[in-house]
């Protein structure tokens, strides 16, 4: 049985009226689901946007049905969430063009071992700034494989493109980034 | 997190170790929020029977506030008419209705209104059991309350020939009011009211208005008996020819 299974069973047991599941629940996904929505949507209105999937969380709990993995229902949630937000604000705050040279360029590197390099917050930082210049869908794609553990598949029908879209996303994100923080990469 | 992705383009676990160093998580605040809403959505939701049901109450208090305001105010001015039958007290409660307005304009309906005028200043508080200031109706168009000045209905109704019978009249007012409506209705209509408004009013039985014939001798008020007497008599001719006797009435 994996996290996810056992995520599902927690919810399970959360809509059959255990409060200590919701808690473990909460706990396994509190940290990822934060830095999710908060690299999704302007600081300033993580906390109520991270508030507002919760709630939908709490609920639908007597609708769950535990057909997919309770991660990528969570993360569904919180996409929906970051897209109202977005849609109520009137705009969508990150940059929509891309260099393609550049990053197609990139992506050719994109598919080397990563570089086994310490990590060190200042690396952490480059690649937070570089996620915000990303594009939305890309950043999306890209923080829904990482922080969420969605597969491609999942992806596609969680954003609603093709899976071959959504990979390749996912390809000239991973890139972008690189790029960013040089030639180490992320390790 | 981390589960087998055939189609997977890169791998996860490095992107994550990055990413979650560089992030922190939220607030303590929001995390107790968000557990207290898990547990308060758990408790079981009341039965909310009450609501409809304080509506339900509400509005039946409602209704039977209105009807026992309607019943104080509207009894009065049926009894009035049906007494009366005159064109004069119609007219006037029309009036009464229309407000201050159309008593200032002249434009009122009522040609008995000016004549009733008078009588209506010099009322005072002895003859109703209450000053017309306190009840605050007589220009609010809303007519008199129970056991109002109904001696002004009948001064405001009667034709000037009948100006030396009102003051008898007026005097069994206070009697009358104590009996019951229906005898209040039919005992104090006098004979020539009752002939104008017999079509609407209740049918008095022979032997209840030759009582009350006998009564009035009694008492001494033969000219009023006298008149209730022929009234009888034309209509019950037939009950009279066989019940009146003459030694009755002296």
């Amino acid at each position: 049985m994996g996290v996810g299974d056992a995520d599902a069973q927690l919810m399970l047991r959360y809509a059959a009226g255990d409060a200590r599941a919701f808690d473990e629940l909460y706990a396994n996904h509190r940290n990822g689901l934060w830095r999710f929505i908060r690299r999704s949507v302007n600081e300033a209105a993580t906390d109520d946007v991270f508030q507002e999937c919760w709630s939908r969380v709490i609920a639908h709990r007597e609708n769950y049905r535990p057909e997919a993995r309770f991660a990528t229902w969570l993360y569904r949630i919180a996409h929906n969430c970051c897209m109202d937000h977005w849609r109520k604000s009137g705009r969508r705050g990150m940059r929509e063009t891309a260099d393609d040279e550049a990053v197609a360029a990139a992506a050719d590197d994109a598919g080397l071992e990563p570089l086994a390099a310490a990590l060190s917050g200042e690396r952490a930082e480059r690649l937070a700034a570089a996620l915000e210049r990303l594009p939305q869908e890309q950043r999306d794609a890209f923080l829904l494989y990482v922080e969420g553990g969605l597969s491609v598949a999942e992806i596609a029908e969680t954003t609603g493109v093709k899976p071959e879209t959504a990979k390749s996303r996912l390809r000239y994100a991973a890139a972008r980034l690189r790029k960013s923080l040089g030639d180490a990469g992320p390790d | 997190m981390e589960r087998r992705d055939d189609e997977a383009p890169f791998p996860r676990e490095p992107w994550q170790r990055l990413l979650g160093e560089s992030a922190d998580g939220p607030p303590e605040t929001t995390d107790a929020r968000i557990r207290a809403a898990a547990r308060r959505d758990l408790a079981p939701r009341g039965n909310r029977w009450w609501l409809p049901a304080s509506l339900a109450a509400s509005f039946v208090l409602a209704v039977m506030i209105v009807r026992s305001e309607f019943g104080t105010l509207q009894r009065p001015v049926r009894i009035e008419s049906d007494v009366a039958g005159d064109s004069a007290i119609d007219a006037r409660l029309i009036e009464r209705g229309a407000g201050p307005g159309a008593h200032e304009a002249g434009k009122s309906p009522s040609a008995a209104a000016p004549r009733a005028e008078p009588q209506r200043r010099q009322a005072v508080p002895e003859d109703y059991g209450y000053d017309d200031a306190e009840t605050g109706t007589e220009d609010a168009g809303v007519g008199p309350r129970v056991g109002g000045p109904e001696h002004e209905l009948r001064a405001s109704s009667e034709l000037p020939g009948e100006a030396a019978t009102s003051e008898e009249t007026r005097t069994d007012l206070p009697r009358q009011q104590e009996a019951p409506e229906s005898a209040a209705v039919a005992g104090a209509m006098p004979a020539a009211a009752a002939e104008k408004s017999e079509p609407a009013a209740a049918p008095r039985s022979p032997e209840t208005w030759y009582a009350e014939i006998r009564k009035l001798i009694a008492e001494g008020r033969r000219a009023e008996a006298e008149r209730e007497l022929e009234a009888l008599r034309k209509a019950y001719p037939d009950w009279a020819a066989k019940n009146v006797k003459a030694a009755d009435l002296h």
